[in-house]
C-alpha cells in the first residue's frame, strides 16, 4: 500500500508493534502444532513402552494393574509439560496438553495400524481416555497455583477419575457370557475369538484373585494406590520436566 | 530459485527433479524383487525346540477353501515330548493357539481333550493330547493357518502350515453371541458407539479448554510478562471461574457416566483368568519299546540314519510305518497306512523319499530286533534342521508309528544324540 505523506516516529513504532504481535502470534500458531505433535511421538511411546498391553487390549483392562499401571505412566508427561507451560508462560494447559496428544496419537495407531491393517476391531483396542484427570489437573493447578498441592489433589484426582470416566464405556464389556460351558466377560471373548498369535492367554496381566483379602473391592483399592503414587510420580516429573525446559547451551535469553 | 539439493565444492550437483527420480526408481526397483512374505517364520525356530518340545501329528484342515461366515476346524494331535530341552522352560503353563495373520478368522472355539481351551493349562511330558481348533472365516484372502502351542517362557512352537482361502464379501461378517442376560450382541462392532460417544465428549472439553487459552496470545507476549515480573496480570478472574467449571464439569460427567454405565449394564464380571485342567490321553498299555543305539546325520547327503533296538510289547506283529520329527513326516510307503492321512498334508513338510527301513519283515510279538532307518531329503536343509548339528546340544527328538496288520498304530518317542557326519 503506497502512503501519501511520510509517517512519524509514533506511527513507525505503532505499525512495527503491530507486524511484530501478528508475527509472534504467527510463529506461535507453527509452534503450537509442531510441540503437539513432538509431544504425540514422545508421550505415545512412552506410554505404549510402560503401559502398552493395558492400554492396547480390551481384555487387559482389569481392576487391578490397568487402574493401577496407567495413571501412574499417563501422569508423567502431564506434569512435565504443567511445569513447562506453567512456568514460563502461566499457562494451566500441560496435563489436557499432553493427554490430547497421547489420545490422537493412539487412535491414529488404533484405527490405522490395528484396525485397518491389522483387522482388529476397534472395540478390541480402544484405548482409555485420562481426559477427566487432565482437565482436573489443570483445573487444580490453576486454582491452588501449587505444585505441591496440585500433585496431592490434582494427582489423587487424576488417579481416581481414571476407572469411573472410564467404566462409561468399558462397563458394556463386562457383561457375561456362557463359553461353551465356561463364564466369560464380552471383553474376554473379543479377546478370546480375534486371534493374537503374539498374545496367548496366560501373558496377560491381569487380576488373578490376588487382592483377595480386600473382596469385591479391588478397583477402590486399586485406585487409591495409584492415586498415591501418581502424587509421588507428579512431583518426580515436575522435576524431569523442569529440566528438559532448561536452556542448556543458548546462553543469551531471548 | 536454485534447483540445485546438493552443491557440494568439486562435485556434480544433483537437480530434486533428477533425486526423486532416482529414489522412485529405487522403490519401484525394491518392489518389483521382493516377495509377498505369507507365513510365520516357522522355519526360523531353533531346531531343537521344533524336534524335542510338541510333536504334532494326525493335523487336518476340515476345509482349504470357504466363504466369509463359513466355520472350519483344524485338528489333531500332539506329543509332548519327554526329550523336552533344558533350554526351554516346561510347559507348566500353555495356550493352545492358531498362527494366522491377524483375525482373519475368529476362534470360535478351541478344545483339548474335550475341555474349553478359553484359558491356559499345563502338559505332561511324555503324553499325548487331541486337540481342535474352531475358526470362522472373517476377512477374505488367501492365508497361512499354523497350528501353534504357547508356552509361557519358551515361547511359540509352531506345527505344521496349511494356506486356506476365503473368499466372499468381509462386509457381511457377523460373530453374534448371547450374553448370560439375555442379549444377542455382535462382537465385531459391540458397543462401539458408546466408546466413540465417551471419546468424543471427552475431546470436546479437551479442545474447549486448550483453546480457551490459545485463542489469545500465549507464549511470546506471556513470557515477556513473566520476565517482567507481572505475574498476576495473566490469570485473570474469568480464567478462575472458567477453572473452577471446569473442575466441577469433569468430576459431574465422570460420575455421571459411571452411574449412567452401572444403570444400562448393572450385571458385570470381573475379567476371567483361570487355568484349565486337562487330563492327557490314556497310555495304552501295550507299548513297543525303543532304544537308540546310534543316530547319525550325514550332512551333504542329507540322510538321518537311526541304529534302533526295537522290542514288540503288543499282541501283533508290527511294521514301522513313519517317522516323524519337527512335522516333517518319513513315510514307509511299503507299510501303505499312512498315504490317506498323508493326502490332506503340506506337501512341503512330506519327505519325497520317504522312509527307508533296512529289514522290512514284521517284527514279531516279543521279538527285539535291531535295525537301521535312513529318513533322507531336502526337508533337512529346506526346514532349516540340519543346523541341529552346530547346536552346543545335538540332540533331536521325533515320533515312531508302528502299524499292525490290521491297521493299529503304536506310537513311540525316540530321540538321543545325533552323531553329524560331515564328509
Amino acid at each position: 500500500m503506497k502512503r501519501k505523506f511520510p509517517m512519524n516516529n509514533n506511527q513507525q513504532t505503532t505499525e512495527t508493534s503491530v507486524s511484530t504481535e501478528k508475527l509472534q502470534r504467527m510463529l506461535e500458531l507453527i509452534l503450537i502444532p509442531t510441540l503437539f505433535f513432538t509431544i504425540i511421538g514422545s508421550f505415545h511411546i512412552h506410554f505404549m513402552l510402560t503401559a502398552g498391553d493395558w492400554d492396547f487390549w480390551l481384555d487387559w483392562k482389569d481392576r487391578e494393574w490397568w487402574i493401577t499401571i496407567s495413571p501412574v505412566m499417563a501422569i508423567t508427561f502431564c506434569s512435565a509439560l504443567q511445569f513447562f507451560f506453567w512456568k514460563n508462560f502461566r499457562l494451566p494447559i500441560g496435563a489436557t496438553f499432553a493427554i490430547m496428544a497421547l489420545l490422537l496419537g493412539e487412535w491414529v495407531v488404533r484405527i490405522s495400524g490395528f484396525h485397518l491393517w491389522s483387522n482388529y476391531p476397534i472395540n478390541l483396542v480402544t484405548p482409555a481416555t485420562f481426559l477427566a484427570g487432565a482437565l482436573v489437573l489443570d483445573a487444580i493447578l490453576l486454582l491452588t497455583r501449587s505444585m505441591l498441592l496440585t500433585a496431592i489433589f490434582g494427582g489423587s484426582l487424576f488417579a481416581l477419575t481414571f476407572f469411573p470416566s472410564n467404566w462409561a464405556w468399558l462397563a458394556a464389556y463386562h457383561v457375561p457370557i456362557e463359553f461353551h460351558g465356561q463364564v466369560m466377560t464380552a471383553a474376554d471373548l473379543i479377546g478370546f475369538e480375534y486371534i493374537r498369535t503374539g498374545t496367548p492367554e496366560y501373558i496377560r496381566i491381569i487380576e488373578r484373585g490376588t487382592l483377595r483379602t480386600f473382596g469385591q473391592h479391588s478397583v477402590a483399592v486399586s485406585s487409591f494406590f495409584s492415586a498415591f503414587l501418581c502424587i509421588l510420580v507428579y512431583a518426580m516429573w515436575w522435576f524431569v520436566g523442569k529440566a528438559f525446559a532448561t536452556v542448556a547451551y543458548i546462553k543469551e535469553r531471548i | 530459485m536454485n534447483k540445485r539439493l546438493f552443491i557440494i565444492p568439486g562435485a556434480r550437483s544433483i537437480s530434486i527433479k533428477s533425486f526423486i527420480m532416482k529414489i522412485m526408481i529405487s522403490i519401484l526397483t525394491c518392489l518389483s524383487l521382493s516377495q509377498t512374505v505369507l507365513a510365520h517364520g516357522e522355519r526360523s525356530q531353533e531346531p531343537f525346540l521344533r524336534m524335542r518340545t510338541i510333536q504334532w501329528y494326525d493335523v487336518n484342515w476340515s476345509k482349504d477353501k470357504l466363504e466369509v461366515n463359513d466355520e472350519f476346524v483344524v485338528s489333531g494331535k500332539f506329543r509332548v515330548s519327554p526329550y523336552w530341552p533344558d533350554a526351554a522352560a516346561k510347559p507348566d503353563v500353555a495356550f493352545l493357539n492358531i498362527s494366522v495373520p491377524g483375525p482373519v478368522f475368529v476362534r470360535t472355539g478351541s478344545f483339548i481333550n474335550g475341555v474349553n481351551m478359553a484359558n491356559s493349562t499345563s502338559f505332561e511330558l511324555g503324553r499325548d493330547y487331541e486337540w481342535e481348533v474352531h475358526l470362522k472365516a472373517r476377512v477374505p484372502g488367501r492365508w497361512h493357518v499354523h497350528t501353534m502351542l504357547n508356552v509361557k517362557d519358551a515361547g511359540p512352537i509352531i506345527g505344521p502350515g496349511k494356506f486356506v482361502e476365503i473368499t466372499g464379501n468381509g462386509e457381511n461378517f457377523i460373530n453374534e453371541v448371547k450374553t448370560i442376560t439375555g442379549d444377542t450382541i455382535n462382537l465385531d462392532d459391540y458397543s462401539l458407539l458408546n466408546n466413540y460417544f465417551w471419546h468424543g465428549l471427552w475431546a470436546i472439553f479437551g479442545i474447549a479448554w486448550l483453546f480457551y487459552w490459545f485463542r489469545r496470545p500465549v507464549f511470546f507476549h506471556r513470557y515477556r510478562e513473566i520476565s517482567a515480573g507481572r505475574v498476576d496480570s495473566l490469570i485473570t478472574r474469568s480464567d478462575r471461574y472458567v477453572a473452577s467449571a471446569v473442575l466441577v464439569l469433569s468430576l459431574t460427567v465422570t460420575f455421571t457416566g459411571y452411574h449412567i454405565a452401572e444403570y444400562k449394564w448393572p450385571i458385570t464380571l470381573a475379567l476371567q483368568s483361570a487355568r484349565a485342567n486337562v487330563k492327557a490321553l490314556p497310555i495304552s498299555e501295550q507299548q513297543v519299546k525303543v532304544e537308540l543305539v546310534r543316530g547319525f546325520y550325514r550332512i551333504p547327503g542329507r540322510a538321518m540314519t537311526l541304529r534302533l533296538e526295537v522290542t514288540n510289547n503288543t499282541e501283533s506283529p508290527i511294521r514301522l510305518g513313519e517317522f516323524t520329527t519337527a512335522t516333517v513326516r518319513f513315510i514307509n510307503h511299503s507299510v501303505g497306512m499312512m498315504d490317506e492321512s498323508a493326502r490332506n498334508y503340506p506337501e512341503h513338510l512330506m519327505a519325497e523319499a520317504g522312509l527307508e527301513v533296512d529289514n522290512e519283515a514284521p517284527i514279531a510279538v516279543g521279538e527285539t530286533r535291531l535295525i537301521k532307518i535312513v529318513a533322507q531329503d531336502a526337508a533337512w536343509e529346506t526346514e532349516r534342521l540340519a543346523s541341529l548339528v552346530y547346536d552346543p546340544d545335538s540332540r533331536f527328538g521325533g515320533l515312531l508309528f508302528f502299524y499292525d496288520e490290521s491297521g493299529k498304530r503304536y506310537i513311540t518317542d525316540i530321540g538321543g544324540v545325533l552323531i553329524p557326519k560331515f564328509i
